[in-house]
């Protein structure tokens, strides 16, 4: 979406929103920022991050600080609007409406949401900007690394029972998404999509602890910039192989496992969340790969443990992102010069994950508001080592 | 007989901490208990157990009434439950208890409204509503 059409339904939607004031019992207003300063070391040449700033651009405040407010008309008998307004450093800070969607409360247990809203990527993507909610500078970047489908389009329902003193709650979802994927390899965004999205959470929580673990599955969009970009990393490649002997129904099977469109996407999560007032502890583990395809597979997690005294929270935790070629993607390529092409092609967007350990000091010096260091020493394959240290404030309004 | 003199005495000693009572409206005839509380002040339970709508409110965070609370009803840190609650208020899942500036105003509202359920200091407690618990 261009800036002018982005602006221009953003000023559609507060009129609609300021328009249901008229017959609303209310609105509210909520908001957070994070205002982050970061500075990045590293062995290599390149940043290990395309969102993190370069080595040479010294101490940057830019790139993880986040705006956000959010506006909701209550319009009686159950029925809400929301809208929440972004501004991201890592765009610019051009302000886009993240969410923006209808819930009507079906009863205290049931309600259904339509519209532009979080995907539930992960366990915490629903507020995986609001950086007040946790002890963390950022929510660990093996699991949260930034997926433009964090948001979808489309219509959910969720259920909400307290059972015995377990609060059980579940989202399930149907939907689709447009927009960017980032290919690392090249370092450029390419347009694509998700269509047939259909998602299912459940969260059980119980006084101190809580277990949630969900599943996503959709089909990306064919014909799409990234199916072009992919077949293009090939078409040299297939063009020799045909001048040596491979078949031209070869050479299209090859393009068929490269080509990403149609092909079935599967998240699968789960993790659990400890927090007694005192000591916090805190896992997720994800693993997602688009089926029978030569990207990788990826296999993502986090372990942190907090210790909160007065109003301070001291944290470390252990990352770990691994993206492993999957081998049987090309069982049905039968001729030796298009196998090793596409052997070729997979090795160079795999096994380039990374891990590290990281620690975070928090402190509370407002009711609203948290001042956080963090200290991350990472290492990321061809990159070599790196070190991130964070200072920010988050706070919610 | 000690341990009876010991018992009376931690009850005493307990009693002289519960400065929190929890306050609903005279003609509510629901039945609580600590975890109920918890779960309608959390956002967990929406109605009291008569199947009425519950409707908490709460005094401002600057209170010693409301810190007190928070920590021994709800078993939470102050920095604890504002996190809880963001994570609600951004997936619009749960709205806040609304905050009432004084006890003075949480008794009005709840001798008004059998739908609320409001907290006050223990000795400001007076016959325009019922304590359904103490802290």
């Amino acid at each position: 979406m261009n800036n002018r059409k982005k602006y221009s339904a953003i000023g559609v939607l507060i009129a609609a929103l300021y328009a249901g004031h008229v017959g609303a019992s209310d609105i509210t207003f909520n908001g957070y920022a994070s205002l982050k300063g970061v500075k990045l070391s590293h062995d290599g040449d390149a940043s290990p991050f395309y969102d993190l700033p370069n080595e040479d651009d010294g101490f940057s405040f830019s790139e993880l600080s986040v705006f956000g407010l959010q506006a909701k008309a209550s319009l009686g008998n159950g029925l809400d609007a929301y809208i929440q307004l972004v501004a991201d450093g890592k765009k610019d800070f051009e302000l886009e409406a993240r969410w923006a969607y209808m819930s009507y409360q079906l009863s205290d247990n049931y309600s259904v949401s339509m519209g532009k809203f979080a995907n539930p990527l992960f366990a915490q993507s629903e507020y995986e900007q609001v950086g007040f909610v946790h002890p963390y500078a950022n929510l660990p970047k093996s699991v949260y690394i930034g997926f433009d489908s964090n948001t979808v389009n489309g219509i959910a329902f969720d259920t909400n029972h307290y059972v015995n003193g377990y609060s059980i709650k579940t989202k399930t979802l149907a939907g689709r998404w447009s927009g960017d994927q980032f290919v690392s390899s090249v370092g450029e965004d390419y347009k694509t999509g998700l269509d047939k999205m259909r998602a299912f959470r459940v969260e059980v929580a119980k006084d101190w602890w809580s277990v949630v673990a969900g599943a996503l599955r959709a089909e990306y969009s064919e014909n799409t910039e990234l199916s072009e970009f992919m077949i293009s990393t090939i078409a040299p490649g297939i063009a020799f192989a045909l001048q040596n002997g491979s078949t031209q129904a070869q050479a299209d099977e090859l393009r068929s496992i490269v080509d990403p469109g149609g092909k079935d996407l599967e998240y699968d999560y789960w993790g659990f969340n400890t927090d007694n007032g005192t000591f916090l502890t805190a896992f997720e583990y994800a693993e997602y790969a688009i089926v029978d395809a030569l990207t990788p597979k990826f296999e993502v997690w986090y372990l942190s443990a907090g210790y909160r005294f007065g109003d301070s929270t001291v944290s470390i935790r252990r990352e770990m992102y691994s993206q492993d070629a999957q081998p049987s993607a090309l069982d049905s390529v039968t001729d030796d010069n298009l196998y090793n092409l596409g052997a070729a092609v997979q090795n160079s967007i795999a096994n380039i994950g990374f891990d590290g350990v990281g620690a975070t000091y928090r402190y509370d010096f407002h009711s609203n508001a948290a001042l956080k260091f963090d200290y991350f020493d990472g290492s990321k394959a061809v990159i070599g080592d790196y070190k991130i240290f964070t200072v920010g404030v988050d706070l919610v309004f | 007989m000690k341990k009876l003199a010991y018992l009376l005495f931690a009850l005493t000693s307990f009693n002289a901490l519960a400065d929190v009572a929890v306050v609903v409206n005279k003609d509510n005839t629901a039945s609580f208990d600590q975890d109920t509380i918890k779960a309608i002040y959390l956002g967990k339970v929406k109605s009291f157990s008569n199947g009425e709508k519950a409707v908490a409110i709460t005094l401002p965070d600057d209170s010693e009434t409301k810190k007190y609370f928070v920590e021994n009803g709800l078993s939470r840190k102050t920095g604890q439950l504002k996190a809880y609650w963001a994570k609600l208020i951004f997936t619009g899942k749960g709205v806040p208890p609304k905050v009432v500036e004084s006890s003075d105003e949480v008794k009005k509202l709840v001798a008004q409204n059998p739908n609320i359920i409001g907290i006050v200091e223990s000795k400001d407690v007076d016959s325009s509503v019922k304590v359904v618990a103490e802290f």
